[in-house]
């Protein structure tokens, strides 16, 4: 059948035509974005890929995340509020390292070995969020 | 300040300003209430647990006593008794349409004295806390249409389902869990099922059930990947939440207070879900109750045992599916095996909520689509097995709980358990009497669309009353 993925985001049952694909709204697709290890993977490559070109300032790696998620610069407050989840998983982070490390492996892709993995796994985990963004998954 | 949010700020009055306060009332709202400010009238019953047996099981050799068929079995359907009526496409074929008798012993249980075929031990022991609808009726002959008919009300797919109604009109009991959960036998086979059987039609689309998939992963992805723990997840959703709230406050769309409260369901989610499939408290004597299969997770016993746990947490309506009842052949055995994998469990289910308390107001309904033929399909031989077509002319349900009278059998088939003689209930009825125990008269629910307002029964039903309590 086909990806249990796929059916949490309404895919068309193909049993009646569908003229116009269904758009819900439900828990399971937070589920989804949030733990799936597809998003999850991408969510730390993508840290990596805005921590090197932003030389490791974490405040202008968060804001470019967010551009790329969903295609717009983060506003004064926003960046504000992106900067304060940074620190905060930071910390959390910090006294948690080897949540760090288990968060750096999920997925295929090799872990980097040139960037802090504090700092990686505290951007990975705010980008985590940015991608079950209402503004990331939905074109107004 | 852009132009945008200038023009949603004052262009829009008041709007901007009072936002805040309306964001947290529409959460609040989006949780715990329904479309219905007040109910109609006094409930019975808060939730419901819906048994649903896809495939039309044979009332003729479960529920339905037929000594005049056991008489003639070989002989021809007489033509008084099919009056004309049109037979199926599968067996309208046949030269010969013998009658056939049940081959299983039936007696009666209880004080109230039920009928019960030998192949429902455990349903006969609880008879007497049930009410047997004995001539439901439907225009159904197929199960597409038929079961669909039977979820919402139209046999064209396109419109909410039962649960979806609910959920709409009385709104949640808990945010811990969605409210409307289905749950559907793993490993069966038969007539498949779509997602619009539980689906929201043309209403807001949360309204949907949450499907359970069947097996120990009852909703994927509900653990948080490596690395990251409840807590510093809730650090980073409580950020997620302040952002929204921005973003809403500059482009008012409802959608976005709609995903701030799934995020939080699905939050709560990742904690009871895992509480709610965890029988390890679970005492022996209950596991034992539901039988062997009670903990092969995704099993009907397991599901009963499930939907039990799911309505002690406050859903509302939990759907259970088990197909393989359509037995146009082998049904001698066929029966004989869903009614192992059924009757304990569905038994148990009802005895386990009388020993909590929960039974006066949970709604348990068991029953299928239509019912089968009096007539053989296929070529009768005696001692052989045979198979029955499908006949939606008369049908068994029952219904447990929830304000329903207790121990008692309600309508009436003629002697050839054929035609309706007295009482017949058709489904429009039976949503009706649905709905009116959650205390919803079923004619002012409504929701206008496409220009005209529908509801669960559309232009028909009535209240059964004289099965209510």
């Amino acid at each position: 059948g086909p990806a249990p993925v796929l059916e949490a985001f309404d895919l068309p049952n193909r049993v009646v035509c569908t003229a116009k694909r269904d758009t819900t709204n439900t828990p399971l697709h937070a589920l989804v974005l949030l733990n799936g290890t597809q998003f999850v993977e991408a969510s730390r490559v993508l840290a990596e890929n805005v921590l090197r070109p932003n030389s490791n300032n974490l405040s202008a790696a968060i804001n470019h995340a967010f551009f790329i998620l969903t295609s717009r610069h983060p506003d004064e407050d926003e960046q504000k509020i992106l900067i304060q989840m940074v620190n905060d998983q930071h910390s959390w982070y910090e006294s948690h390292p080897e949540n760090a490390k288990e968060l750096l492996c999920v997925g295929q892709k090799s872990k980097s070995t040139d960037l802090n993995e504090t700092d990686v796994a505290a951007l990975a985990t705010v980008i985590n969020g940015l991608f079950a963004h209402d503004e990331s998954v939905v074109k107004r | 300040m852009n132009r945008r949010t200038w023009l949603n700020t004052f262009g829009m009055g008041l709007g901007g300003i009072a936002c805040n306060e309306l964001l947290y009332n529409d959460v609040q709202a989006a949780n715990g209430t329904g479309s219905l400010q007040n109910l109609h009238h006094e409930p019975k019953a808060k939730r419901v647990i819906y048994l649903f047996q896809a495939g039309g099981p044979s009332q003729l050799d479960l529920f339905d006593d037929k000594p005049k068929l056991v008489k003639h079995t070989g002989q021809q359907l007489p033509e008084s008794v099919r009056d004309g009526q049109r037979l199926t496409g599968m067996s309208g074929n046949q030269s010969s349409i013998p009658l056939v008798g049940s081959p299983f012993k039936f007696s009666q249980h209880g004080e109230s004295g039920a009928t019960i075929s030998e192949l429902l031990p455990h349903t006969s022991a609880v008879s007497d806390q049930l009410c047997f609808v004995k001539a439901m009726y439907t225009e159904s002959i197929n199960h597409g249409p038929g079961v669909c008919f039977m979820q919402s009300g139209s046999q064209i797919p396109g419109r909410p389902s039962i649960g979806a109604w609910l959920d709409y009109g009385l709104g949640s009991i808990t945010d811990e869990l969605p409210s409307f959960v289905v749950l559907i036998t793993k490993k069966k086979g038969g007539q498949p099922l779509q997602s619009h059987l539980w689906g929201s039609g043309f209403l807001p689309s949360r309204h949907q059930a949450v499907r359970f998939r069947s097996g120990s992963d009852p909703v994927l992805y509900i653990n948080n990947p490596p690395g990251i723990s409840s807590d510093n997840r809730r650090l980073m959703l409580d950020g997620l939440r302040r952002l929204h709230e921005h973003q809403f406050s500059g482009t008012p769309d409802n959608e976005i207070t709609e995903r701030i409260a799934h995020y939080e369901m699905a939050y709560k989610m990742q904690a009871s879900v895992p509480d709610v499939t965890d029988l390890s408290n679970e005492p022996k004597h209950v596991l034992d109750r539901y039988g062997p299969d009670a903990t092969d997770a995704g099993s009907f016993a397991a599901n009963c045992l499930l939907a039990r746990r799911l309505a002690e947490r406050g859903v509302r309506f939990i759907q259970l599916y088990h197909q393989g009842w359509d037995h146009h052949g082998g049904l001698r055995k066929g029966l004989k095996k869903q009614c192992q994998e059924t009757d304990q469990p569905a038994a148990a289910l009802v005895q386990d909520l009388a020993d909590r308390g929960m039974l006066d107001d949970t709604l348990v309904i068991w029953g299928g689509e239509f019912g089968r033929t009096n007539y053989c399909q296929g070529l009768y031989r005696a001692g052989a097995d045979f198979g029955r077509d499908h006949h939606p002319r008369c049908f068994t349900s029952w219904m447990a709980g929830g304000g329903i009278r207790p121990g008692i059998s309600w309508g009436k088939t003629c002697e050839y358990g054929y035609n309706i003689q007295e009482e017949g209930v058709h489904i429009h009825d039976f949503h009706a009497t649905l709905l009116h125990l959650l205390g919803i008269d079923h004619e002012r629910l409504t929701y206008k669309f496409q220009g005209r307002r529908y509801r669960l029964t559309d232009v028909h039903g009535h209240v059964v009353k004289e099965i209510l309590a």
